[in-house]
């Protein structure tokens, strides 16, 4: 990269096409970046990354099924440090779907990223009624948060970019049960 | 290898059930990602030993390869399986289970939204789709026009022929257990030449109505017992058979496709 200038430049053009939305996923692919930016492109991510921190913001990469380069991964820009409860009740968020999605996220991280689908159902019935299950799973699977392949469950995309799984597990064995908050 | 003595033919078909049982068993444990040491690599290993050595056609020896190489996939869960066990992320799923469980609704919602990082992404117009706008403007009548299509002296003189609403797909030339019989003559012809017919061959036509007609047809004679459906994991397909064989009434959802 020739100097400073040229790297805020192209830090800026990423900048773009990572937040503005052109097709119906959201983020780029690195392909893409490659294109518009040139080779060096996760340089600049770097650098980006340096930048939009001071805002709370990260750049993050989500590999999706059978990816394996950064060049096939999808790159977006995501929140940092997480937000709060009643900004989650405000985006139109309702507490129980909140809850079905934990539970799914965990469930299937739990049991190595799949799971058949009405294993997944039969532990949800437990707390919700099957027809808020029913339609809560298939808003999260439109919103990709969960992937539906057949009869089979996986973590989809939004789910690898937006939430930290491990964190989620370590959390849920952590947790008091009791404690109501 | 010594060959042994020749099987009978019974025993070459249940031979081969057993290895399409395997192979069905294999990849729904890879898919699914079940405990991939349920399946006993040894005993399957024999069964498929004993199953080359008394084939008898190239589809035997065809199969033969699918196993092992279904039976490969598996051993290489297996060691996916032993590596995430062994890993800071593994959790036991029956205890994720019981705290799924035990927890309150508004605790699992708080422990999502404190590792959430929801996308940021700014929704814009593109060119394109302003120009589609106001190509849209352009074109739509005025709201007055718009209306009149719906005016109550128009609804009340609305009137069709027999043929226009035929043309319509409002009305049938024959009646509902005219068509029925239709079809049913149609797949028992189908099922007198082979024991199963393909779903997709028998409502596989061009035409997207006919097409949705003959699935909804299908689905009438296979509720009322009129006709069988059957799953056949190994080619992953659904087959139309003479009778139902299952005591067990259940619902099942078949995608025809896209209708343009």
């Amino acid at each position: 990269m020739k100097s400073r200038r040229d790297l805020e430049e192209r830090a800026r053009r990423a900048l773009q096409l990572l937040l503005l939305q052109r097709h119906r996923k959201p983020g780029v692919k690195g392909w893409e970046l490659k294109r518009s930016v040139g080779k060096n492109y996760l340089r600049v991510l770097e650098y980006l990354n340096e930048i939009i921190d001071s805002y709370g913001l990260h750049v993050r990469m989500v590999y999706e099924e059978g990816e394996t380069t950064p060049d096939q991964a999808r790159f977006l820009i995501t929140v940092k440090d997480g937000i709060r409860m009643s900004e989650a009740i405000s985006a139109g968020w309702r507490i129980d779907e909140l809850a079905i999605l934990a539970a799914s996220v965990a469930y299937i991280a739990s049991r190595q990223g799949s799971i058949s689908s009405r294993e997944l159902i039969r532990l949800l019935e437990v707390k919700f009624p099957s027809w808020f299950v029913e339609a809560t799973l298939r808003r999260l699977v439109r919103y990709g948060y969960l992937e539906r392949d057949g009869d089979t469950m996986r973590i989809g995309w939004r789910g690898k970019a937006e939430i930290d799984v491990s964190k989620l597990l370590e959390l849920m064995i952590k947790m008091d049960v009791e404690s109501e908050g | 290898m010594g060959r042994s003595k020749p099987m009978s033919k019974r025993k070459i078909a249940a031979a081969r059930r057993e290895v399409e049982k395997l192979i069905a068993q294999c990849r729904l444990t890879v898919k699914r990602g079940a405990d991939p040491f349920q399946i006993d690599m040894k005993e399957s290993l024999d069964k498929l030993r004993s199953f080359i050595e008394s084939a008898s056609s190239l589809d035997d020896i065809r199969l033969d390869g699918e196993a092992l190489y279904d039976l490969s996939a598996v051993v290489e869960s297996q060691d996916r399986w032993v590596r995430f066990r062994s890993s800071r992320l593994f959790v036991d799923p029956l205890f994720v289970e019981s705290r799924v469980k035990a927890t309150s609704n508004r605790i699992l919602a708080r422990i999502l939204v404190s590792c959430w990082t929801p996308i940021a992404s700014i929704d814009t117009l593109t060119q394109p789709a302003l120009d589609l706008a106001i190509d849209y403007w352009n074109r739509l009548k005025p709201l007055k026009g718009r209306w009149s299509r719906f005016s109550r002296s128009s609804m009340e003189y609305l009137s069709l022929s027999f043929d226009e609403a035929s043309k319509l797909g409002l009305l049938y030339d024959k009646g509902f257990d005219d068509i029925l019989s239709d079809i049913e003559y149609h797949v028992k012809q189908l099922l007198s030449v082979k024991g199963r017919v393909e779903y997709s061959e028998i409502i596989g036509v061009e035409n997207w109505v006919e097409r949705v007609t003959r699935a909804y047809l299908l689905s009438f004679l296979i509720s009322s017992g009129r006709i069988g459906l059957i799953y056949d994991p190994s080619t992953d397909k659904f087959y139309v058979t003479a009778c139902s064989g299952s005591d067990q009434p259940r619902s099942i959802a078949i995608s025809i496709g896209m209708g343009g």
